[in-house]
């Protein structure tokens, strides 16, 4: 890699981009909510700690946040490991496709997945409408709204992925000789399997369970929509104690712990990724996989392909599917439901004046994400590119593995609570920024910049060094290989990273609810509008909404699959 | 009949373009207490029919038995036979003690102290006592090989497979290993099959060499009948003896680019002939317009210019070229040394100087 030594202050320089980014849009805003929220506490910081703690339902807050994220996060290793498996050793037709279509729902917004259950098996879902035409009945038979089977089912279709990616691909490099050494040695194929296989995979595994678990803890769109009022993490806890009771002081001891809690994890992920740099005999995926040969394991990657495709499209298809038909369902009637073919929720979209104005203009809304998500795009790209570099160049030292775990932060910080910090302390000068369109984009980088990181650091670690050495020694100064040698040969990376930032921005709803301002509303803040409110319109023109994100977030993650440099994922 | 038998063995893969014939009909046998060696060059099926032998694939057709049992029906982890893979496949989450105890744990008939004592047993007959606590990743390359190698004997298996089990390590640490593995398994009279692409591997270990070719076997033998008398231009070549030069045989006589040669036994037809290196010695020093092409078989029978020589110790390596073919022998380092550009006269030193090959070509 490039030497650590040789230009100690250039690199420090350029991790100075992120680090002061963070420091100006991350910690000062935070410190800034804090203080505030401190401020206004009547029986002083101390006592409504105090208070905070000794309270019940705080700790019921707590205890579902854990609970809820632990068994989100064992059901999506039950589903995630045998694909882990199917995906790492065997080749089959439509394997890549199967792959994006996994990778899907990860950068859909969390409102879009919401109300993709929603239309599938929510009240009016098709898989209620279905029942209750078949049946003959008056109610809808399956009750999962506002249950937490809806949320840990949104939570597996979320996060699945991660499992699929991280596990499989390391899985997939797994020297395939380590278990037959095992086979010669006497070691029946269960037995393999739980002495050889399973403490081998152990940190990718836990790895990926703890982005899971992080991810599931801090969740945000499905609790509060899929759960509705009866659940309530710590991260949709402060959102209502902060949006619904003015409570700061409150909210404030919450966005504590939890920014304690993800601290504690940020910290495990990145000393347990570094665990999977172990030297373990890696093998080029051509070795280690094979065609399913014998029934048994034809018939094992057929059902587990057919599980995940069934899991996997139903409620995408179900979305869209529920954004082309009208279901004349008049408040009040019960009986029959006629759907008919439409494309009026589309038609009301493309309107720049309509009858929904009155939550916000859906046209003006889809220019405004758009804006929004290229300015993230761009500032993303800037901060990312010399912090991947730095990153790559150095993987294992202290002041890398820091960065790494201070950029995964923001993910698990209550982007509420950011939010309002944004709001409280860029409006005075020197950065007044309170009336300015850049507060959006500057809180959705926070949340792109791990991954865009995530996405250039394996390309730019790709590169061989000797590369670099032979441009120097031709006469290139370090800016001009950077130009001239690693830009070329990760400009792939470079698109990829992009799309991801791209989407990010325009899937984030946490922060940008509290931020935008009303009359500039982002795509999935005018959907949360809509869904809150009666009629068929409304619930047509969100699922139309929800159809268009989904369409845009899928065709740029089958761009980031086909775009992937490297063998390494992470994400 | 004791030992490993294996019949007709046939393997096929899948392949972008259909299938691949990995292994076609390949048929030996090990004896109970011998080490075979199985020789070939890489993508001959030598890995795959270890795997075909140890049971973690099965093969399309043909059968493999031990102690005349067919283990058609016996998986992997039944069949008690050992396998010391190429580049070692030590367990990384494992240290050396726990590396080497995994298969007595898997046989569940040792108790755990017997297990210390054999894990003890074995690492002091590969020479690393002291070496149980170790992490395997902190092994040096040797060291690795060795642990290797105590794992795969530690449950006394029956039959052991080893992959090129030298293949990793550089030429000196090869050398030193190749006498210590020989030794370690003649004392434990251990039966096993020696993989390898490297001949002289295969000569200093084995007590039978079986030579393996696009998924048949071109030979097998002693490793002094193979060298003495190998069956056809392959195997020559494959042994190191490049001097094939291709001849048309009438009788005792054959003529080829170099005139006419005889043979030690009659033939007819288009043949092969081998010059063997070593069974060479300069004649009287020529002048370069001195060339008789008609040699009688007691005068000088190789003429040529010599083009390179290298000085090995025991021999002379030379590298003649004679009516356009490029042939090298070792000449006895006694022997006054050939200059570049010389011209030099070779005479035969023993009866099998000149062999013919039974190859196909000879078949008349």
């Amino acid at each position: 890699m490039t030497p650590k030594n040789r230009w100690p202050w250039q690199k420090y320089a350029l991790m100075a981009l992120p680090v002061g980014f963070l420091a100006v849009f991350y910690a000062y805003p935070l410190i800034g909510i804090f203080q505030y929220s401190f401020n206004r506490a009547e029986n002083g910081v101390f006592n409504t700690i105090i208070a905070a703690l000794s309270s019940g339902y705080t700790w019921k807050v707590i205890g579902f946040s854990f609970y809820q994220a632990a068994l989100s996060t064992l059901l999506t290793l039950a589903l995630g490991l045998p694909g882990a498996f199917v995906l790492a050793r065997f080749q089959f037709r439509g394997k890549s496709l199967l792959q994006a279509l996994t990778a899907i729902p990860f950068v859909m917004p969390t409102l879009v997945v919401a109300a993709a259950f929603n239309a599938l098996s929510g009240p009016r879902g098709w898989l209620n409408l279905g029942l209750m035409e078949l049946f003959s009945l008056d109610q809808p038979p399956l009750q999962l709204e506002n249950s937490l089977a809806a949320i840990l089912l949104a939570h597996i279709f979320y996060n699945t992925t991660i499992v699929l990616r991280s596990v499989g691909e390391f899985w997939g490099h797994l020297d395939p000789r380590l278990e037959q050494a095992g086979r010669t040695l006497g070691a029946s194929p269960s037995q393999t399997f739980w002495r050889i296989t399973l403490p081998l995979l152990a940190p990718a595994i836990a790895a990926a369970a703890l982005l899971v678990f992080m991810f599931n803890f801090t969740s945000f769109g499905v609790i509060l929509i899929l759960g509705g009022p009866g659940f309530a993490n710590l991260e949709v806890e402060i959102y209502n104690q902060t949006n619904g009771l003015f409570n700061l002081p409150l909210a404030a001891v919450l966005a504590l712990i939890q920014l304690i809690c993800t601290l504690g994890f940020s910290l495990a992920y990145s000393f347990l990724s570094a665990g999977l740099n172990r030297p373990l005999a890696q093998k080029p995926i051509s070795y280690t996989q094979s065609r399913p040969a014998s029934w048994k394991s034809k018939l094992l990657v057929g059902c587990l392909v057919a599980l995940m495709l069934g899991f996997f499209t139903l409620p995408l298809v179900s979305l869209a599917a529920r954004s082309v038909v009208q279901l004349e369902n008049e408040r009040g009637r019960r009986g029959l439901v006629e759907p008919t073919f439409t494309l009026r929720f589309y038609e009301e979209i493309l309107a720049s004046t309509n009858r929904a104005a009155a939550y916000g203009s859906p046209y003006r809304a889809v220019l405004y994400s758009g804006g929004y998500a290229l300015a993230t795009t761009a500032l993303a790209l800037l901060l990312g590119l010399p912090t991947a570099w730095v990153l790559a160049g150095s993987p294992n030292s202290t002041p890398a593995r820091l960065l790494d775990t201070l950029l995964l932060l923001p993910l698990g910080t209550s982007a509420v609570t950011l939010g309002l910090g944004f709001i409280l302390t860029l409006n005075k000068p020197p950065l007044d920024l309170r009336a300015s369109p850049i507060l959006i984009p500057l809180a959705h980088t926070l949340v792109a910049l791990p991954f865009v990181v995530r996405s250039l650091t394996p390309a730019l670690r790709s590169i061989r060094p000797r590369m670099r050495q032979a441009a120097a020694i031709l006469g290139a100064a370090p800016l001009q290989v950077f130009r001239l040698i690693d830009l070329p040969l990760i400009s792939r990376a470079v698109i990829a990273a992009a799309a991801f930032a791209f989407t990010i921005s325009l899937g984030e709803f946490g922060a940008s609810a509290l931020i935008s301002r009303p009359e500039y509303p982002t795509i999935p803040v005018l959907i949360y509008r809509f869904l809150g409110q009666p009629g068929a319109l409304n619930y047509g023109l969100a699922m139309a909404l929800s159809t268009l994100l989904m369409v845009v977030c899928g065709g740029a993650m089958l761009a980031i699959e086909r775009l992937r440099v490297g063998t390494e994922r992470e994400f | 009949m004791p030992g490993l038998c294996v019949q007709n063995i046939h393997k096929s893969f899948p392949d972008p373009s259909g299938s691949k014939k990995v292994l076609n009909g390949v048929t030996f046998t090990v004896q109970p207490g011998q080490v075979s060696a199985l020789l070939g060059p890489s993508g001959c099926g030598k890995s795959t029919l270890l795997s075909l032998i140890g049971g973690l694939e099965l093969p399309d057709q043909g059968q493999i038995s031990w102690d005349e049992t067919d283990l058609a029906n016996v998986p992997a982890h039944r069949r008690g036979f050992g396998l010391m893979f190429q580049e070692y496949a030590l367990f990384p989450h494992l240290n050396v003690f726990e590396n080497i105890a995994f298969g007595l744990r898997m046989a569940k008939t040792w108790s755990e102290s017997a297990i210390r004592t054999r894990v003890a047993e074995t690492l002091a007959l590969v020479g690393l006592d002291g070496f149980s606590r170790r992490d395997v990743l902190s092994l040096s390359g040797g060291e690795q090989q060795r642990i290797a190698l105590a794992r795969s004997l530690a449950p006394q298996p029956c039959f052991l497979m080893l992959d090129e089990p030298l293949g990793a390590l550089d030429h000196t640490l090869r050398e030193r290993l190749i006498i210590e593995l020989g030794a370690i398994l003649r004392s434990l009279r251990q039966t096993a099959l020696y993989v390898t692409h490297d001949h002289s591997e295969a000569f200093a270990l084995a007590d039978e060499v079986i030579l393996l070719n696009e998924g048949r076997v071109e030979q097998s033998g002693s490793p002094a009948s193979l060298y003495q008398s190998p069956n056809n231009p392959f195997v020559a070549r494959f042994l190191g003896l490049t001097n094939l030069i291709p001849a048309t045989a009438s009788g005792e006589t054959a003529e080829c680019s170099l005139g006419i040669l005889p043979l030690p036994a009659a033939a007819q037809g288009p043949v092969t002939l081998l010059l063997r290196p070593d069974a060479f010695s300069p004649a009287v020093q020529g002048s370069p317009t001195d060339r008789s092409k008609s040699a009688t078989p007691d005068s000088p029978l190789i003429t040529g210019t010599v083009m390179e020589r290298v000085f090995r110790g025991s021999v002379l390596r030379t590298n003649v070229l004679c009516q356009g073919q490029n042939l090298s022998f070792d000449l006895p380092s006694s022997t006054a040394v050939p200059q570049v550009g010389d011209v030099i006269q070779l005479s035969p030193t023993s009866e099998n100087a000149v062999q013919v090959l039974g190859s196909v070509q000879s078949a008349k």
